[in-house]
């Protein structure tokens, strides 16, 4: 395990250097997408501040809820979601073949090769919100907690990475990623705006609440309803969407040559 | 000691088809019409420890796919393969351990960094020993002379000075296996000839079994001493090149350049005994068969009938024989 963390960490300095021979780009990307990420919680003020409710949650609570989220999702995109669009060049270039042929686990070289240092801009703006939030509130909860459910929310966004690359693998080309959009979109408020069965729907067959809710309202010190369930639920994701990496990637037929 | 086992080795692809523009598209998404090819049927071959083998065909004979599982990244139909005592697509990461690659259109190299780094990134996947990694990559680097090359980045390089960087990427772990995928594609003749020393000198140094498909006949002439040939997925021939040469290159041909014709009739009785293939003025270029006549007396009387400039003769090219063999399946 040790040496494909030293592989992966090699992987993404290579990934930097590379990157750098392109200064200008690499620089106006890592603004993008720090504004990019700040749109959702620029949205949240916009309608509280027009007397939108978020029931039970104040709006540096919603602001802490967004920097979780944020931060997770710069974490997930940084790490291994690029995953998504490694599969597809890839399989399109037939250069699964040579990923193939290496001495270690393909789908960590793929996640390896998902790598994507722009998506840590995405980190710096959930900070930043976070930071912001804290300065507003007081913590409650559990720090300890709130941090082990976020690696759950990571997990989560893995599981989703992982089926939408063997789907890629299967079919080459699917704008199943749309539905990633989806989620951050959902996840992006409290659970409690949803209603009671949405509530458990996202707690449960698609336990989105863990990315952002759970982890804010471990911290805030309120109450987490199902958090046992959206765990299991994440675990589960986690292990079908590896098994079915590796059923599909049985049928791979690779590019002709 | 036998390095390659195949036996009846079979791979279907199933797939899909459809007709021409966009009403046969629309028509695509609701019935397919269900397409299986069968690009190997029930191949069989072994290959010793050391052997440099030439796997030639034309497209879509199964070059490719017979690689792909030798490699491990295809499972196959039927049949069993036993490579180094491996079954590749059941024991991949085991396996890829003592087996290398390069494809000739497939890049391992980093585009916007020097080799260098895409070698250290191979130490690390390879977990090869960092005294290890030094004498070899100084051995291989040496041997193709690019020390001062693998630091400069790889868009920046030459094909030909990328391609010598694909071969140390490929070696650099000892792969006691090396499969070559069009390796000399669209290098140019000098860095051909460096590439193909570089492989027999590999060859002999580490014992390294080498298996190398090609389009370029040159390739096969100047390393391989064996053949394999298949053709719409069955092999039609294996065994020693010299020999296949000898029984398939039953002509030669002469080209003659002269300045004048002394007498005409004995020049057009030459002629006449073979194919003239190019009737120039001052210049002829004719293929003769050579059980129909001696070489050596050809060229005599050539240079009797005609004030001779140039003479050369030619032995046909592999190119010939491999569509020979083709033509005589065919029948």
């Amino acid at each position: 395990m040790m040496r494909h963390v030293r592989l992966h960490v090699r992987h993404a300095k290579l990934r930097l250097a590379s990157r750098m021979a392109y200064r200008g780009d690499l620089a106006l990307s890592l603004v993008a997408f720090f504004l990019v990420q700040l749109a959702a919680p620029i949205f949240a003020g916009v309608i509280y501040f027009a007397g939108g409710e978020f029931p039970g949650w104040t709006i540096y609570q919603v602001l802490l809820l967004q920097g979780i989220l944020s931060t997770i999702i710069g974490v997930s995109y940084m790490s291994f979601f690029g995953l998504l669009w490694f599969t597809e060049n890839m399989v399109r270039e037939g250069k699964l073949d040579i990923i193939l042929m290496r001495p270690v686990n393909s789908l960590w070289l793929m996640i390896m090769g998902g790598f994507d240092e722009e998506d840590g801009a995405r980190i710096v703006s959930g900070l930043t919100l976070i930071v912001l939030a804290l300065y507003h509130i007081d913590i409650s909860g559990s720090l300890t907690i709130a941090i082990l459910l976020m690696f759950f929310g990571i997990l989560f966004y893995l599981s989703l990475a992982v089926i939408c690359s063997a789907l890629t693998l299967r079919f080459i080309r699917t704008r199943l990623y749309e539905i990633v959009n989806l989620v951050q979109m959902y996840a992006s408020y409290p659970g409690s705006i949803y209603g009671k069965k949405l509530s458990i729907v996202f707690s449960t067959v698609v336990p989105l609440l863990i990315v952002a809710h759970y982890p804010a309202s471990a911290l805030l010190g309120f109450a987490m309803n199902g958090i046992l369930i959206a765990i299991v639920s994440v675990c589960v994701l986690v292990t079908v969407s590896i098994w079915f990496w590796y059923r599909t990637l049985r049928k791979y037929s690779s590019a002709g040559g | 000691m036998e390095a390659i086992t195949v036996k009846k080795l079979r791979r279907v692809y199933k797939g899909h088809e459809r007709k021409e523009g966009f009403v046969a598209a629309i028509k695509s998404l609701v019935a397919r019409k269900k397409v299986i090819s069968e690009a190997l049927k029930g191949i069989n071959f072994t290959i010793n420890q050391g052997e440099i083998v030439g796997f030639v065909g034309p497209n879509g004979a199964g070059k490719s796919t017979t690689i792909k599982i030798l490699s491990g990244v295809l499972y196959p139909s039927e049949g069993d393969v036993r490579v180094l005592g491996y079954t590749p697509w059941l024991e991949r990461r085991k396996y890829v351990k003592h087996i290398g690659a390069v494809f000739g259109q497939k890049s391992q190299l980093w585009w916007d960094l020097p080799p260098a780094d895409s070698f250290q990134l191979s130490r690390e996947m390879y977990a090869i020993p960092a005294q290890e990694f030094e004498e070899r990559l100084r051995t291989l680097t040496n041997l193709l002379a690019v020390e001062k090359v693998m630091y400069r980045p790889t868009r920046e390089l030459s094909l030909g000075e990328r391609m010598k960087c694909e071969f140390i990427m490929a070696l650099l772990h000892n792969p006691q296996v090396l499969f070559l995928d069009e390796p000399t594609i669209g290098v140019d003749a000098i860095a051909k000839d460096e590439i193909r020393e570089f492989l027999v000198e590999v060859n002999k140094k580490f014992r390294t079994t080498i298996l190398l498909t090609t389009h370029d006949m040159d390739d096969i002439e100047e390393i391989c001493e064996r053949i394999i040939i298949i053709d719409n997925g069955t092999i039609v021939y294996d065994g020693n090149l010299e020999k296949v040469k000898k029984k398939y290159l039953t002509c030669k041909t002469v080209d003659v350049e002269f300045t004048k014709i002394k007498n005409q009739k004995e020049f057009a009785t030459i002629l006449s005994k073979g194919t003239v293939l190019e009737d120039r003025k001052f210049f002829k270029s004719v293929r003769f068969e050579r059980k129909d006549v001696d070489i050596p007396s050809v060229l005599k009387q050539l240079m009797n009938a005609a004030d001779v400039v140039d003479l050369t003769v030619h032995e046909s090219r592999l190119e010939h024989v491999i569509k020979e063999i083709y033509k005589e399946k065919e029948k």
